[in-house]
């Protein structure tokens, strides 16, 4: 247990370390199941009643071949234990550019539950299944979606009658560097056919149909809090704490027969429902602390320095200019940092040829010393923003409003959402937001990426202030870390 | 030992280097984005050596000016380029050679072979020398042949005869200097060399022999055969020599000559100096990249003074046709001592001039040469047209595009590499264009730089969402059958409920009643303008409340987010009762944390360790949540009773004769939801904590009383029991009859059974719920309706068909549970359900057996048919008051009809109610079984 605890450890370092976007999230366990380091928790209905089983699951991803394997599942009050062992094979396809489709098969399936006495079993003769995928991975973030198509046949006690549960999945979700989350609904339709022997009147059939709906989400949240140092004799006041961590939600209603302890079906139905929730062990990392000497007091005051300790702001010394405009190489920057998006030097090269030769840059104005290259190199070959002449970006050029709104919606790849044709975004100064900068606007709009409400001038021309780019790129992180989240976890789950 | 040349190059690669580090050091770079190239140095000088004064009146004054500023050309004499003369061939040869770019290696050949001068006489000057040189290159590159060489050289004995004459003539001059033999022998071939040049390459070109070596500079190859197209209008094209007739051919193609006259081409002739400059400027344009220049041009967007160690300088900003830019920097620049000016000739009108007479929006041709620098400018009047009509076929990987124009006139044009390409005002690229779109091309140079294409709009879509997918989400402060108002992300906000608005919760179709202040709603809307709603769908029962806790904060953790409680209270009916756990972990998402009136953070709390506090606790996923916390300060007092006094401005309220003043933080819950505190009301029942804290008393939890379940509904419905007799039934009708001689029928109102009079009738439907009470059976509502055309055999129950059969049920007593829904002033009363009591009949005198409870669902008990109610309270009919029951109630539900959300159900449905939902019980007293329920209305 130990060594597997290391292992999940291990992992959490890498995501946090490296953050890749090609990390997609996976419930574990592709029949809604959620689990923590130490547990896996399932809800099964085959018997008639909802049973939480709790154990341990191992998943080992080959890339071709996934397998899965369930242990010790069980639920001691219902008398009740399940042993799994499955097998997925993985076909991946790209288009080359940013779409990824899977089509999984199962190729192997052993499934046995022993619920107070009564043995169910079932493998792959029995379960016809197949899943498909699609990933959509845009600069900021990667958005998928898939679904998935099952029909299981488990003998009962070998031979006293079978119970069909017919499937069907849906997943949704996304991942980015504030989070991920992966919602699952999973219909269930039971069909349940038994003969009990009986050595009183030779035998009873029983026979019911059931529906059982399991929606699971699972979500990895980021975090950041302000941490104030009690001692005031300190060199610093407090700094930034980033914490990441799980959440694994399942919700399930059913409506099921009422089943009595021999196993005959008693008048009325039995429908409810209810959830159950596992988290992880949150993951804590300090970040650095900015010394930043004309911002205390500032109403922006929090923010800058969270941004500041992100490393997403880089003043160069300890004055930081709230009011002065943000250049297009800090907005870069910024952006590059707070969606995890950096170019990597390849390290083997650079060791080999120390100082050799200069590490060739895209840009004849950003060299490589300038401490915004990797994230100003990373943005541009993004597609967020756009270089200016030939080989040029100029760092130092001031960004207008619109642009730092049209380079954000790219980012998190939603330019696509906005209205068709002519429409208003309702700015006062609608008419002087220009056509490129619409679509960004109004959906900047909309998802409260933006300040203030309609009813104000945008005035999308204008140099953005250092103090609006924060406020901006603040409200960027809580929409990826909050509102993104209650779209894809409250709104399935609870509506 | 350096040549003096590479010394002289040296110096020139010194010089320029030099002047690089300046420029760097100057950071235009940091200004801006754009190559930036300098005047050329000395380009004034150059500038003076080539005015003219006797070309103003030619026809090729422009082309002349051209090739001399390229330094193709040079002056004939001072300040004379005498176009009208004729060109020599080695005039011919040379200018080619400087096209090629090989003047350098022309002029150091010719140096190579250049014979000492003996004793200062002077003889062959450097003109003489790098004239060989030119001579040799050409012949080097093919561009004269040996046999052509041959033949020019090749002289008559005659002209060796007057040669020699000549020669010896001059020859004279030299006697009488005391001249070794071998000096003299060298001198005397040194003249003839010259002699020799002047009479064979000095001499007039012909036509077909420039045609020639042009096309040999530029590499043509002769044309043949079916390719003759253009030597044939001219009559004497007999006279051309045959070996150069395939080449004079690709010259006329190359458009570089023409004829002398239309049916002339005159291969005999000689050429002009002019005509020459007029070729070259031809054929320098396809030499330019041997050559080593760059041609570019564009708009002269800007041109900037700039002061730089104390020198002006100009930048010329230029918007080339590629859209790239670049920057020109004339004026002096400053390295150390050095100071050097830059500036290059310009050609505008016709006109030469130096760099300023350049102006913005100028469309200038420039050059420039290895070193960056820029040799010559031509101001163009560059023609810009624009074509409009329809795509028909777009080519991405050639870039090019056919289109018709408005006059079916088809157009096949080729994009600049860098246009601008757009579709309805929006950037996009010319793979996103379309057969058949309408679009405006934009040409220069014949060129596209600009392509506007036009979807067609429908008006209709203007601003053309997919439906319901724009979202709002936000908790509903006040909802009403046409007007929901959600607090949106801190604003209040105000939408439209039409009758269309679909209601949804957890895919199921919900009424209006259902959604409560306080749920958490999404709405969606099918147009981006519209306030009207499309779907309405409300947050299941996850955010109800689970309950209210008293208790002291033990410990926070901020990072897991999540608050311990100790010495925990749960609030019931008015009460606070000591919860079963020691301690409650609770987690704290949500920013509803209050300190009196102002919102604390979770990390604040950390340094309230022991304080009390009230907490709203949600279930969240089976783990409680906190909806909303407010720190207890002071004692605290409750309270329970009817608002008789409230300001909203002033925020405070009068319960029980006591002032209290309540604020954000102030907890107010209805319907196991929080909701804001505008939401108290006058009237209203409610349940206040209050603490006494400085002399001030503020409402720290307020629960308001649920009472409202017979009451008006915000859909304009509300549901009314009736206590009558089955006076008559017919069609899809049921008339409410007295109940007894001396009792009029009844109706449940403000809780009490109220005699009323009057005929009424109520419709019946096919959903309409009948039950007999007294065979606790249901009777199919088709059997009611109308018994006329019933075969009484399909009723299986015997005692129920008899009934039936005997119309038994007229005149009996029911229970008449009816929804009454307003619509613009009339009032349709349907009955939901109809509970017929066969044998309690009352006769006489008023009822006061039966009384009304509510109380919210607990346990259910399928097999017993009993329902568990907790938090009962009883209605009290002499204080006209509910009063709380301290205990939970079993009720048997065998007498009941049940309604849920206003459907009827039936007891093998009593798993539909979920445990918390209100119910509003109609009971009656029976002395021998005790409480039997008949009505039964159940809202979750």
């Amino acid at each position: 247990m130990k060594k597997r605890t290391t292992q999940i450890l291990l992992m959490f370092l890498l995501i946090l370390s490296f953050i890749t976007q090609s990390y997609a999230l996976e419930i574990p366990g592709y029949e809604g199941g959620i689990q923590n380091q130490t547990t896996y928790k399932e809800v099964i209905f085959i018997t008639g009643e909802p049973i939480v089983l709790e154990g341990t699951v191992t998943i080992r991803d080959h890339g071709d071949r996934i397998t899965y394997t369930y242990r010790k599942l069980a639920n001691p009050k219902m008398n009740t234990t399940l042993t799994r062992n499955v097998t997925l094979t993985r076909e991946t396809t790209t288009d080359g550019k940013d779409q990824k489709q899977e089509v999984l098969t199962l190729d192997k399936y052993k499934e046995t539950i022993n619920a107070n006495g009564v043995r169910y079993e079932t493998d792959e003769e029995q379960y016809p299944w197949s899943k498909a995928m699609v990933f959509h991975e845009k600069p900021g973030a990667t958005y998928f979606a898939g679904n998935w198509d099952g029909r299981k046949t488990y003998t009962i006690n070998k031979n006293q009658g079978t119970v069909n549960v017919e499937s069907q999945g849906t997943v949704v979700g996304y991942d980015h560097n504030w989070g991920a989350t992966n919602t699952q609904s999973i219909v269930h339709f039971i069909e349940y056919n038994r003969r009990i022997n009986n050595a009183d009147n030779g035998g009873e059939d029983v026979s019911w149909e059931g529906t059982a709906e399991v929606n699971v989400v699972h979500n990895r949240t980021k975090d950041y809090h302000y941490e104030a140092n009690t001692p005031t004799q300190i060199s610093f006041r407090g700094g930034y704490l980033i914490t990441e961590k799980e959440e694994n939600i399942v919700k399930y209603s059913y409506d099921l027969p009422r089943v009595a302890e021999d196993g005959s079906v008693l008048r009325g139905r039995n429908s409810s429902s209810s959830s159950f929730t596992l988290d992880t062990n949150p993951i804590n990392k300090r970040l650095s602390i900015p010394t930043l000497t004309d911002i205390s007091g500032h109403a922006a005051e929090k923010d800058i320095l969270l941004l500041a300790s992100l490393e997403a702001l880089y003043p160069s010394g300890s004055n930081f200019g709230p009011s002065l405009p943000m250049s297009r190489g800090e907005f870069a920057r910024a952006l590059g940092v707070i969606l995890g998006i950096e170019k990597q030097q390849e390290e083997t090269t650079r060791r080999r040829t120390i100082q050799a030769q200069e590490p060739s840059t895209l840009f004849v104005d950003v060299p490589a010393v300038d401490p915004n290259q990797p994230y100003i190199e990373a943005v541009f070959e993004k597609g967020i923003m756009k270089g200016i002449g030939q080989d040029h970006f100029m760092p130092n050029q001031s960004i207008t409003k619109a642009e730092a709104v049209v380079a954000i919606i790219k980012a998190i790849g939603f330019e696509n959402l906005a209205p068709i044709q002519q429409y208003s975004t309702g700015y006062r100064d609608d008419p002087s937001i220009p056509l490129w900068a619409r679509d960004a606007i109004y959906l900047a709009t909309e998802l409260e990426l933006l300040e203030g409400n309609t009813n104000d001038y945008f005035q999308p021309n204008r140099a953005l202030t250092k103090t609006e780019a924060v406020d901006m790129l603040t409200r960027l992180i809580n929409y990826l870390q909050k509102d993104i989240r209650y779209d894809y976890r409250e709104r399935i789950l609870n509506y | 030992m350096l040549s003096p040349y590479k010394k002289i190059s040296i110096v020139l690669i010194t010089i320029i280097l030099l002047q690089l580090i300046p420029y760097q050091a100057f950071g235009l770079e940091a200004l801006t984005p754009h190559p930036t190239y300098n005047g050329l140095e000395n380009g004034e000088k150059l500038y003076q050596n080539i005015q003219f004064n006797d070309i103003e009146n030619h026809w090729g004054k422009t082309a002349i000016q051209e090739a001399a500023a390229l330094s193709l050309m040079t002056a004939a004499a001072n300040q004379q380029f005498q176009p009208n003369n004729s060109l020599s061939r080695l005039e011919g040869l040379t200018t080619l050679v400087k096209a090629m770019g090989l003047e350098e290696e022309a002029q150091r050949l010719g140096e190579q072979q250049a014979p000492a001068n003996q004793r200062n006489i002077v003889i062959l000057s450097t003109a003489d020398h790098w004239g060989k040189g030119y001579l040799q290159v050409a012949l080097q590159n093919g561009i004269v042949t040996p046999q052509e060489a041959n033949q020019i050289t090749n002289l008559t004995p005659q002209q060796i005869e007057n040669l020699q004459e000549q020669v010896d003539d001059r020859m004279t001059a030299y006697e009488d200097r005391d001249l070794t033999p071998a000096e003299l022998t060298n001198l005397q071939n040194q003249i003839r060399d010259q002699l020799e040049t002047r009479a064979t390459w000095g001499q007039p070109v012909s036509r077909q022999q420039m045609a020639a070596w042009m096309a040999r500079a530029l590499n043509l190859e002769g044309l043949y055969a079916n390719n003759m197209l253009k030597i044939n209008q001219f009559n004497d094209r007999t006279q051309i020599d045959t070996e150069k007739l395939p080449l004079v051919e690709a010259i006329l193609q190359k458009e570089i000559m023409s004829g002398t006259s239309d049916t002339n081409f005159s291969p005999r002739q000689s050429v002009t100096r002019g005509e020459m400059a007029r070729m070259i400027t031809k054929v320098q344009e396809e030499l330019l990249e041997t050559r080593g220049l760059i041609k570019k041009e564009g708009e002269i967007l800007s041109i900037e003074d700039l002061q730089h160690e104390g020198a002006g300088k100009k930048v010329f900003t230029i918007n080339n046709d590629d859209n790239s830019k670049n920057l020109i920097v004339t004026g002096i620049f400053k390295d150390g001592t050095r100071t050097s000016k830059h500036d290059f000739p310009v050609q505008k009108q016709g006109t030469l001039g130096l760099s300023n007479t350049l102006r913005k929006g100028d469309w200038i041709r420039y050059y420039i040469n290895q070193n960056n620098e820029v040799i010559y400018g031509a101001v163009d009047t560059q023609p810009m047209t624009e074509l409009e009509g329809f795509i028909e076929t777009i080519d991405t990987a050639n870039q090019q595009l056919i289109m018709t124009d408005f006059q079916n006139k088809r157009h096949i044009l080729q994009t600049q590499p860098a246009a601008k390409i757009q579709i309805n005002g929006k950037d996009t690229s010319l793979a996103d264009l379309l057969y058949g779109m309408e679009v405006a091309v934009t040409l220069k140079n014949n060129k596209i730089t600009d392509i506007q294409g036009y979807l067609e709009e429908d008006p209709d879509r203007h601003g053309y969402i997919p439906p319901g997918t724009r979202v709002k989400v936000g908790d509903v402060l006040f909802i009403s059958s046409d007007t929901v108002e959600i607090n949106h992300g801190g604003n209040r906000e105000r939408y439209k409920i039409t009758t269309n608005t679909r209601i949804l919760r957890s895919e199921r179709p919900a009424n209006l009643f259902e959604i409560k202040t306080g749920d958490r709603v999404m709405l969606f809307f099918d147009d981006i303008y519209s306030p009207d709603i499309a779907t309405i769908r409300v947050e299941d029962h996850e955010r109800h409340l689970d309950g209210i806790y008293r208790g002291q904060i033990e410990q926070i953790d901020q990072r897991n987010k999540e608050v311990i409680l100790k010495n925990v209270y749960t609030y019931q009916q008015g009460k606070w009762t000591k919860y079963s756990q020691d301690q409650v972990k609770l987690k704290a998402e949500g920013d509803l944390l209050y300190e009196g009136s102002t919102k604390v953070s979770l990390k604040d709390l950390s340094s309230r360790k022991d304080q009390e506090a009230y907490v709203a606790v949600e279930n969240s996923y089976g783990v409680p949540r906190i909806a909303k916390l407010l720190l207890k300060q002071g004692s605290s007092t409750l309270h329970q009773s009817t608002i008789s006094d409230i300001q909203y401005g002033t925020s405070r309220m009068v319960v029980d004769n006591v002032g209290f003043t309540f604020h954000e933080g102030t907890i107010v819950v209805q319907n196991n939801r929080l909701v804001d505190m505008l939401n108290l009301d006058l009237k209203q029942t409610v349940h206040v904590v209050g603490d006494v804290a400085r002399g001030n008393r503020n409402a720290s939890f307020v629960s308001i009383e649920y009472t409202g379940m017979l009451e008006e509904r915000i859909d304009q419905t509300r549901l009314v029991i009736y206590r009558g007799t089955v006076a008559d039934i017919y069609d899809y009708g049921i008339t409410l009859g007295r109940l007894g001689y001396r009792l009029d029928y009844l109706k449940l109102e403000d809780n009490q059974w109220t005699e009323t009079s009057g005929r009424r009738r109520l419709t019946l439907s096919e959903d309409t719920f009948i039950f007999d009470s007294e065979l606790k059976k249901e009777i199919e509502s088709t059997y009611f309706i109308d018994t006329r055309f019933i075969d009484p055999e399909d009723i299986e129950d015997r005692e129920l068909r008899r009934r039936i059969e005997n119309n038994f049920y007229l005149g009996k007593g029911a229970y008449f549970v009816v929804r009454e829904t307003d619509m613009d002033g009339e009032t349709y009363e349907e009955v939901l359900a109809l509970n017929l009591t066969p044998k309690a009949i009352h006769e006489g005198g008023k009822l006061h057996i039966e009384h009304s409870a509510i109380g919210e669902i607990g346990d259910i008990n399928i097999d017993n048919e009993t329902i568990t109610l907790n938090n009962v309270k009883l209605w009290n009919s002499l204080n006209k008051r509910w009063e709380t029951s301290r205990t939970g109630e079993t009720i048997s539900t065998d007498r009941a009809v049940i309604l849920l959300n206003d459907t009827p159900i039936n007891k093998d449905e009593l798993h539909k109610l979920r445990s918390k939902a209100k119910a509003y019980v109609v009971k009656s007293k029976n002395v021998s079984t005790g409480d039997d329920a008949y009505v039964i209305i159940v809202e979750q």
